[in-house]
């Protein structure tokens, strides 16, 4: 541990390299461009001037206003710190925006319950985001904040921001709502729901929240238990859908079909559960114009097969989440209108062993399991040789925050060539006192299509190279599979960690904090706690980006757990959805669909 | 007749009871629980967990739980799903419709199959036909529902564009549509269960075929076709109609897998998702309700037993 001290004393006193603050502000410049760009973009996407003027212009304005307007603090690196990812396809933008038609979505199943805030469940959370609006808009490609119900944030102090609201706001026009107009007792009743709430699956991203002052009816003031770097961000959370009081009046939580009202560009039509869920245009939407279309079909269809044959049969216009490079390939031969696109992955590999179990204590045996581990093979074997490198919990998508590719490709164990690898790999087990190996207890599911168990074939063999033999017990059921994993009755886990977040924050604080969430290794170091603890409250964005990437070199060396490669996703969707501004990630982004139009559908 | 009934009924109780002192039970004895599951991988804490625990009262002894969930079911309450927070009775009358349909057709596919090549089989014994027809017999036995529904959809999608609808339709309001939804995951299953029916109807009648009152049948000068419906079909149908019963079982079983593929929100896809969420009461219920359907069915058989062969008596 004191070679981590010396780490930590290092790069504290090391201060911030003049390389460092160039490769900073590049970053940062282009990530402004890159959300100028978008800003042009979107206004391109309600180029619209004939159908929707001011939903998309005023959207357009209002980016640049946040631009100017934000000087400091976390609305300031929340404009500045944009992340590059590469750029969806331009090609389903373009064109004068037609109205009508119905679009038609795919869901993997329909969610467990209807609160958006309680689950990450597609089918929700597409739902809401369909129906209900945000305080702040979240640009899918670049994530920069823009107005939404909310205009700019300011921010007079490090520790308050304040948004005034849009006036004229108005949830769905039948009860419990009736129409009536959204206020910011609505705003504060949504985010203290949201933090306080015991089932929320986002309260730790509004944990800087101290309370939340409601001047007038039309602004909000947040004032923060300390300065929060991602605090502007996490506001801004796709899924942080607005809602009004009464609808928790209904039956005291939002599980139910029957609190299906909100204030987005969509109102619920028709609900067959277990099946579908049909919605209208709400007539009533705040932003004259939008939406375009006059409805959205949103189908649950658990199996695979039934799933990827609804797409290609023409029956869905986009497909859901991100396809493989074969099914590309397949959907190229039968559909020749198909868009595909680039969908950036935020679900990391990694092999996590448990701290609280033996040998995993020793560095020589992690560091000859993280040697051992071919990334090249891995990606080349499940991504069609697609995907990125990942050294940590930062996935590669997100390349503001995470080590570059050829930073990475040169760490070891993720060198091309693994002769050197192989040879320290087993002599560090050999002077671990394991050069016979053992056996690691390795339980994976088959949730998600398989894909934990996918890796861990992949994996296993690999691993019995020095020994390890990996003893697999793959669980139908997913529940079991928590609980092992929740009581440490496991050696190894390979898996993947999706977490729908695209600021470092979140990543860290759930995967390598002390009591993160997703901590499933039981890790635990004061230094790295120390560490995120300190990025969060950095609002300078180049001190930040040098506290996380020293985190991540950190990580690289004491090796929390192998973090592994990310997949390289594709989406794909009919040719005739235009204007929909796909997400960057492929998480469940802006499915608001408020832009989205089509152009030469069938009847 | 009358007092058959009521004592197979009454028989239903300690039936019913062990059924759901099982269910209650095994769900609880494998890992994983439903507050686990309800939280995800999000991350929570000890506090968490124990909270809601509390709230849906698993807090409590699993004996204590059982005492309360018998209380509530005596009052006719089957509780309210963990998940969703919806009342289980509500559930169970939006979903049982569709699989006691899908199992209904399903049944009666497999009936309209078996029985005509069962009788073929028998009537043409040892020759090209019978060979071809127990092949296939076979064949459906071996190769499972899912496969079969798998490659429907897939193939027909590759090949042709076409996907069967998905969904469901109540026959009440779209009975077109209804059958049009219904027909080929029915079909599907029933492959499955006409094979074991057409074997049994074969070996009955072959059975029945010898008897000297058929050969007395036939010296009577009736026609083949008569002989065989009339007098062979009707004593050869006895272990088939058993068969039939036992086999109301497995299409509701077999629903689970068919319900999932082809999209419908019966009890079987309910069941599937409800055990993968542990959410406890719709588990129980839905296992209840399999219990007392098949337990009515089978005494339904066993009435239907009098009208094949009116020299059986109940109750004497």
């Amino acid at each position: 541990m004191e070679n981590d001290t010396n780490y930590w004393n290092r790069q504290s006193s090391r201060g911030v390299s003049r390389r460092a603050v160039l490769r900073g502000g590049a970053l940062g410049g282009v990530g402004v461009a890159a959300a100028a760009l978008v800003g042009c973009s979107s206004s391109n996407n309600g180029k619209s001037s004939s159908v929707a003027t001011s939903g998309a212009a005023a959207q357009a304005s209002s980016v640049a206003k946040a631009s100017s307007v934000a000087t400091s603090g976390a609305v300031a690196q929340a404009s500045s710190a944009a992340t590059v990812v590469s750029t969806p396809a331009a090609a389903a933008q373009g064109g004068t925006p037609k109205t009508g038609g119905r679009l038609s979505l795919i869901s993997p199943a329909e969610g467990a319950h209807w609160d958006p805030h309680q689950t990450t469940e597609p089918h929700t959370q597409t739902t809401w985001q369909l129906i209900g609006s945000n305080l702040l808009w979240q640009d899918p490609v670049t994530f920069t904040i823009n107005p939404n119900v909310g205009l700019t944030p300011q921010q007079p102090d490090a520790q308050t921001i304040i948004i005034q609201l849009n006036k004229g706001v108005k949830f769905d026009s039948r009860a419990p709502y009736n129409g009536r107009e959204l206020t910011s007792a609505d705003v504060k009743f949504t985010y203290e729901h949201i933090s306080t709430d015991s089932r929320s699956v986002r309260k730790d991203q509004l944990a800087d929240m101290d309370h939340i002052e409601t001047p007038d009816p039309y602004t909000v003031k947040f004032v923060l238990k300390r300065p929060s770097a991602p605090f502007l961000i996490n506001v801004a959370d796709p899924n942080h859908l607005l809602i009004g009081k009464e609808l928790l009046d209904i039956a005291g939580d939002l599980r139910q079909s029957k609190t299906l009202f909100g204030s987005g560009p969509f109102i619920v039509d028709q609900l067959q559960p277990g099946v579908s869920i049909s919605f209208k245009k709400n007539p009533n939407y705040f932003k004259p114009g939008r939406p375009y279309l006059d409805s959205v079909l949103l189908t649950a269809i658990t199996d695979t097969s039934t799933r990827d044959a609804f797409f290609l049969t023409g029956k869905a216009d986009i497909a859901y989440g991100s396809i493989t490079q074969a099914q590309k390939k397949d959907i190229s031969g039968k559909i020749s209108d198909t868009v595909f696109s680039p969908a950036g992955s935020l679900a990391p590999r990694y092999v996590v062993w448990n701290w609280q179990r033996k040998p995993y204590d020793d560095l020589r045996v992690r560091q000859a399991i993280n040697l051992i581990l071919d990334r090249k093979q891995i990606i080349d074997l499940i991504d069609d040789g697609t995907g990125l490198l990942s050294v940590g919990p930062i996935p590669p998508a997100l390349v503001t925050w995470a080590l570059s590719q050829d930073e990475v490709s040169k760490l070891p164990g993720f060198r091309a060539d693994k002769t050197a690898d192989i040879t320290q790999a087993k002599q560090l087990m050999a002077a671990a006192g394991f050069a016979s190996g053992f056996k690691a207890a390795s339980p994976s599911s088959q949730q998600y299509d398989f894909s934990f168990l996918k890796v861990a074939t992949v994996a296993a063999p690999m691993l019995k190279a020095i020994g390890i033999d990996l003893q697999i017990t793959a669980d139908a059921d997913y529940s079991a599979f928590l609980a092992k994993q929740a009581a440490g009755e496991f050696d190894i886990i390979v898996g993947t960690a999706s977490i729908q977040a695209v600021d470092p924050d979140t990543h860290l604080n759930l995967l390598v904090q002390t009591k993160g969430g997703r901590n499933y290794g039981f890790y635990s170091d004061p230094q790295v706690d120390a560490q995120v603890a300190k990025q969060r409250v950095t609002l300078d964005t180049t001190a930040r980006k040098a506290i996380v990437a020293d985190i991540q070199h950190y990580l690289a060396t004491n090796l929390d757990r192998g973090w592994s490669d990310t997949g390289s996703g594709v989406r794909a969707m009919r040719g005739w959805v235009k204007g929909w501004k796909e997400p960057a990630v492929s998480v469940q982004l802006d499915y608001l669909h408020e832009g989205t139009w089509l152009d030469g559908k069938p009847a | 007749m009358t007092q058959y009934v009521t004592r197979r009924l009454l028989l239903l109780i300690p039936t019913v009871l062990l059924v759901s002192l099982l269910a209650f039970s095994i769900l609880r004895l494998i890992p994983g629980d439903a507050v686990i599951h309800l939280l995800g991988e999000q991350g929570y804490s000890p506090q968490t967990v124990a909270k809601l625990r509390k709230e849906f009262g698993l807090d409590k002894p699993i004996y204590e739980q059982y005492g309360i969930w018998m209380k509530d079911l005596g009052q006719g309450n089957f509780g309210t799903s963990i998940t969703s927070g919806e009342p289980v009775t509500k559930i169970l009358v939006r979903t049982a419709p569709v699989t006691i349909e899908l199992a209904a057709f399903a049944v009666s596919f497999a009936a309209i199959i078996s029985l005509p090549i069962g009788i073929v089989s028998a009537v043409k014994r040892d020759t090209f036909i019978d060979y071809t027809l127990r092949s296939i017999a076979i064949g459906a036995l071996s190769i499972p529902g899912f496969w079969i529904a798998t490659l429907v959809i897939v193939l027909s999608a590759h090949w042709w564009g076409w996907i069967p609808p998905i969904g469901y339709k109540a026959f009440l309001k779209a009975p077109v549509q209804n059958v049009q939804i219904l027909l080929l995951p029915a079909i599907i299953l029933a492959i499955s269960l006409a094979a074991p029916s057409m074997r049994m109807t074969r070996s009955m009648m072959l059975e029945v075929l010898r008897q000297d009152y058929i050969r007395t049948a036939r010296a009577k000068g009736l026609s083949p076709l008569s002989v065989i419906t009339k007098h062979a079909l009707r004593n050869a149908l006895i272990p088939v109609v058993t068969i039939m019963g036992v086999q109301v079982a497995f299409a509701l079983g077999g629903s689970v897998i068919m319900e999932r593929i082809f999209v419908l929100p019966g009890l079987g896809n309910l069941m599937y998702t409800s055990v993968a969420r542990r959410d406890y009461p719709i588990v129980q219920a839905v296992n209840l309700v399999f219990a007392v359907a098949i337990l009515l069915i089978n005494l339904f058989v066993d009435l239907i037993y009098t009208y094949l062969n009116p020299r059986i008596r109940f109750g004497s």
